[in-house]
């Protein structure tokens, strides 16, 4: 009856699995193995020339621009995403919970418009130029849309709301005596935050920095929108043979590939960051 | 005179909605054991981390060392602290835990291994100082918060409620080791507590504190017998208290006089004929017997409960105005009264205090 009873909850788990992440998987392999050719016919045996391409030196080119874009995406909103989250959790008092509701607030509108926004405030004669002509900090219009510093400006704000909350959770949940401690021991505030409030929020910090790495790589809606060509990233690549191309196996293989590198890296830094904390 | 290891002036602390303390002044001798008692919200922590710096007073002055010590921060202060919850840092090891002021002090390496080590073996936590603090039981986190702090050698520990959160065996065996680190240090302690028996038995002299205010300040034996207000006498043991007014005061004693009847006490400055008082009796300073006995204070009455507890017995016993008297006896080899008898209660003029009403 037991263990009826145990197989009966753990089923639902299970099958769920199976349905949705498992049989995708293989679907995707699968296909990934049958390339096609110009006219769409599919090859009638399986064959790796799909994968060939995937790990080609143009594709691996734009595989390190993707990588380098959501490091730099994640650096960002740690710097940003810290000390918001620090000033919420310590100074926000009865007002955090509205303070935490205006940082989850853009959600509430697409990822998709809230990107298009930024293509008006970055344009020639957007916003922010014609604010910094006006406080003449510039005398030519500055050429921000289309760049590598565009796109990465849409990556961090589309993630910074992500990279926020987890360094909030770790820093509202930190025990304030434990500063109070540190001052008694002789710490000032900037010690006490460098070897007490700072080592603890740790777990925080690295579950933020992997919850917005890992869709900055694969993102192709920032790099779409506010980039060019130049800053193509993989996930446009993944989407173009989707979408554009109907390439599906081509998408499958370079979808694998991503996929293998990201939980290859994933795994070293986890890792790593796991040893720091034992 | 030396000067006090700590003392408040008219400190007093209000907060946006309450004012935690009304103008108390303390002095606080070097090397002695001192404690503060009282109810929970009496401001007896308020106190605690005025003086660790924690919070600055609203008017008022105190002193460490001497020294006014406003505008100080916790961290250039020669206090530390033994916290209510530990506080010990969770990522750090016990080693680094006590090392934690040491290397903020900027001490040299082979300095802190030799003073840690020695932190250490005074709370026998010596052979686990690679150890995690989360790997410890209650009472051995508590020992390395007091390492932590006693290895900085302050002019003065504090101890906020040091010992609530441990199990009651574990409470006693704490104290006894309280005390003797104090002893052997010769560090100025301040306690904080609500427990009286703690405070009894570990003070030198305490502070007893109610409602933002100062009640008593004195030593332990003197708080219980000669209590300075009818607060203090109730938190500290158990007494009955007898509405009197002041007959007579000569040669040192007093006659006063109850609905119950005449009785003597020995006499306190700041009482004069005609003063409306309270007389308190310590249940165990009592005694029953069965006739009235006319060289000690007596009253008549008759027993209406007895209650067991080991080594002693509890007598209520009903007086003749329908008040009850609670007192205690010994259980020796001797005779009991049962309920309904009739007794005498008797005491010492010694025995009673008496107090302003």
């Amino acid at each position: 009856m037991r263990r009826f009873l145990v197989w009966g909850l753990v089923l639902p788990f299970v099958l769920y699995n199976l349905t949705f992440v498992i049989f995708p998987l293989f679907t995707v392999l699968y296909q990934s193995l049958f390339p096609i050719d110009a006219e769409y016919n599919v090859s009638s045996s399986a064959t790796l020339a799909n994968f060939k391409v995937a790990f080609s030196a143009a594709t691996m080119e734009v595989m390190w621009r993707s990588a380098r874009y959501a490091l730099t995406t994640t650096a960002a909103c740690m710097l940003l995403g810290y000390p918001l989250a620090y000033y919420i959790a310590v100074y926000g008092g009865r007002l955090r919970n509205q303070l935490l509701i205006l940082v989850v607030l853009p959600f509430w509108t697409s990822y998709l418009i809230r990107t298009f926004a930024w293509t008006t405030l970055l344009q020639k004669e957007g916003v922010v130029n014609h604010l910094l002509l006006s406080l003449h900090l510039i005398r030519q219009p500055l050429q921000m849309l289309n760049t590598e510093f565009s796109v990465i400006l849409g990556l961090t704000y589309g993630f910074l709301p992500f990279a926020t909350l987890p360094i909030y959770v770790s820093l509202e949940n930190q025990d304030r005596s434990l500063v109070e401690a540190a001052h008694d021991l002789g710490a000032t505030p900037f010690q006490a935050f460098w070897k007490v409030v700072f080592p603890l929020s740790l777990p925080g910090v690295i579950s933020a920095s992997l919850i917005t790495f890992v869709p900055a790589m694969g993102d192709f809606v920032s790099a779409e929108i506010l980039g060019s060509p130049e800053t193509t990233m993989i996930g446009n690549l993944i989407q173009q043979q989707f979408l554009a191309l109907f390439n599906w196996p081509m998408g499958s293989a370079l979808s694998l590939v991503l996929m293998l590198l990201m939980v290859t890296s994933m795994a070293l830094y986890v890792a790593f960051a796991g040893d720091r904390d034992a | 005179m030396d000067p006090y290891a700590v003392e408040l002036l008219r400190v007093s602390k209000s907060y946006k909605s309450y004012q935690a303390l009304f103008g108390i002044d303390l002095q606080i001798r070097k090397g002695e054991f001192f404690s503060l008692l009282g109810p929970s919200g009496c401001g007896k922590t308020t106190t605690l981390r005025l003086i660790a710096g924690f919070e600055e007073p609203s008017s008022g002055e105190v002193c460490i060392d001497g020294k006014p010590v406003a505008g100080l921060p916790a961290y250039r202060r020669n206090v530390n602290t033994v916290f209510q919850s530990y506080s010990l840092f969770p990522h750090l090891s016990i080693f680094e835990n006590v090392a934690f002021g040491l290397r903020r002090s900027k001490v040299a390496e082979h300095e802190i291994t030799r003073r840690v080590g020695e932190a250490l073996a005074m709370v026998q936590l010596s052979e686990k100082s690679r150890g995690r603090t989360t790997e410890l039981s209650g009472g051995q986190q508590q020992r390395v918060a007091l390492a932590r702090a006693l290895v900085n050698q302050p002019a003065v520990l504090l101890l906020d409620e040091p010992m609530a959160a441990l199990d009651s065996k574990l409470r006693k065996e704490m104290r006894s080791e309280l005390k003797r680190l104090q002893k052997s240090l010769g560090i100025t302690f301040v306690l904080v507590t609500h427990d009286q028996e703690e405070a009894l038995t570990l003070s030198d002299r305490l502070a007893v504190m109610n409602q933002g205010r100062v009640e008593q300040v004195c030593e332990p034996r003197e708080v219980y017998e000669r209590p300075a207000s009818r607060f203090v006498a109730e938190f500290i043991g158990t007494a009955n208290f007898l509405p009197v007014k002041v007959l007579e005061v000569s040669n040192g004693r007093t006659r006063v006089e109850g609905e119950e009847g005449q009785f003597w006490v020995v006499s306190r400055a700041g009482f004069g004929v005609g003063d409306s008082a309270e007389l308190s009796l310590r249940p165990e300073r009592m005694w029953l017997g069965k006739e009235s006995d006319p060289l000690h204070n007596s009253l008549q009455g008759v027993v209406s409960e007895t209650i067991f507890m080991g080594p002693v017995t509890r007598y209520l016993v009903r007086l003749a105005n329908g008040h009850l008297l609670l007192t205690e006896k010994q259980n020796l080899e001797e005779e009991a009264f049962q309920t309904g008898d009739s007794v005498c209660v008797h005491w010492d003029a010694d025995s009673g205090a008496l107090l302003p009403r």
